[in-house]
């Protein structure tokens, strides 16, 4: 789907990391110009499969899944592995093991759904959730004229806003330290490395120059995630860090 | 004679720990469980996985009381909604996984006033392998096994770290004194080198 070329991966593919790769398993080598490529949205789905994204990436990744049938395979496979992992594992003692059944035995009829009533036909129930409104019930800020912003969260998960671009419009040109991923719920967009529609996504890391312009036919309504470099996974020790803004 | 099968199943699963006789079992049990809320055979079940996803959610870095916690939920899950479990799309380990990996990075931000609704990826999902049929599990697993072994030495390391241990980008980079930028683009090279290696073998769509 979207093909990054990264220059700057190139050095370390083709010098490090390719040689040994090719030399042992020559029949599944693409050719030397595709090993200088590298997809930042495999690693994303794997971070998906894993649990490693924060919540508002791990809802975006959800959401692109639930609109495009094209990575739910590679997605299924990591996760079946992942699966496989947790069957492997070694079981720990449980505490109160008769009075945790019976507290499941007793517990009520699940809750109904809100998510599968509130999605719309744009917002995915993953996201739809995860937002918090319907799409008519957003606050829109403006940004500045034709472009508005919802911020959905704004914490250590990562920086999430809805925004509504006109046609036409061009993006104001913004930096940040980490990767924005961008996923198109409306419309589509085009960057310098690409054009975007429903459903896609879009990983522009600080070092691309980033002026998204939106398609002239539509309005073009996304999900933007500046991820957390890193996650919180637990432990204190394991919390570090304040996301940045844009 | 119920207590009678459920012994039978344990027995066989002990052993065939992980293997497909297993799988059919654990179908066996939920479907008990999905049509006529069985106790004995959801026990089976909390006693086989429960443990497991304990110490699972523990090695990713949850500390025991929330590893306690979203155990808790998993299986309160498994009971209420047994009947969205369907075997022929995932071993029943992967679907308890994914509902596991969803209520602990909801958990994360301790924002449990939000209900959020596992069932909605799942809905999603469901559909994911009607494209060209079912793969077995142990198949499929196995394949991404040996696509990984494929990977040069360095990647395959960074690869374990970030899918198995789940450490992040910058734990990684701590962990192994490699820059930052060189964990993130090694990882992205050995994603992407593993996407292209299942799809060569015609496991995984094109993307």
């Amino acid at each position: 789907m979207l093909i990054h070329t990264v220059r700057h991966y190139v050095g370390d593919a083709i010098g490090s990391a390719a040689r040994p790769w090719r030399e042992r398993f020559g029949a599944l080598i693409h050719d030397a110009k595709e090993a200088g490529r590298d997809r930042p949205i495999d690693a994303l789905l794997a971070g998906y499969a894993a649990g490693t994204l924060g919540k508002p990436l791990h809802r975006l990744v959800a959401a692109h899944l639930a609109i495009r049938p094209e990575n739910r395979r590679f997605v299924r496979m990591l996760e079946e592995t992942a699966g496989r992992r947790l069957e492997d594992a070694a079981p720990s003692a449980l505490r109160d093991r008769d009075a945790r059944l019976a507290a499941i035995f007793g517990s009520g009829p699940a809750p109904t759904s809100k998510a599968a009533t509130r999605s719309s036909g744009i917002v995915p129930a993953p996201l739809a959730d995860f937002i918090g409104h319907d799409l008519e019930d957003v606050r829109w800020r403006t940004l500045l004229p034709g472009v508005r912003e919802f911020k959905v969260s704004d914490d250590m998960d990562g920086d999430a806003s809805l925004l509504w671009i006109k046609p036409g419009r061009i993006m104001p040109a913004h930096t940040h330290e980490g990767s924005e991923v961008t996923l198109v719920l409306q419309g589509g967009f085009s960057d310098s490395t690409g054009h975007y529609r429903r459903g896609d996504i879009a990983i522009a890391d600080h070092e691309i120059d980033h002026r998204p312009r939106a398609d002239e036919d539509e309005d073009c309504i996304c999900f933007a995630v500046t991820d957390a470099p890193l996650r919180l996974t637990g432990p204190v020790g394991r919390i570090v860090q304040r996301l940045f803004g844009h | 004679m119920r207590l009678a099968f459920g012994a039978a199943v344990v027995s066989a699963i002990r052993q065939e720990n992980a293997g497909l006789e297993s799988n059919t079992e654990f179908a066996t049990l939920v479907a008990a469980v999905a049509e006529r809320r069985d106790r004995d055979a959801f026990a089976h079940l909390f006693d086989h996985f429960a443990p497991r996803l304990q110490s699972y959610l523990v090695r990713l870095g949850s500390d025991s009381g929330m590893a306690e916690e979203i155990t808790q939920d998993v299986m309160v899950t498994l009971w209420r909604k047994a009947e969205l479990f369907d075997p022929a799309k995932s071993s029943l380990a992967t679907w308890l996984y994914r509902i596991a990996r969803n209520r602990r990075i909801d958990s994360l931000r301790r924002d449990r006033h939000e209900y959020t609704d596992d069932m909605a990826v799942f809905d999603v999902d469901a559909e994911s392998l009607d494209v060209d049929g079912v793969i077995d599990m142990q198949h499929r697993e196995d394949r991404v096994r040996v696509a990984m072994e494929t990977l040069p030495v360095e990647q395959l390391h960074l690869v374990r770290l970030a899918f198995f241990e789940g450490l992040s980008h910058s734990e990684i980079a701590d962990r192994t004194k490699l820059p930052l930028g060189t964990v993130k683009s090694r990882i992205r090279l050995a994603f992407t080198r593993l996407r292209r290696t299942l799809e060569a073998d015609g496991v995984v769509e094109a993307g």
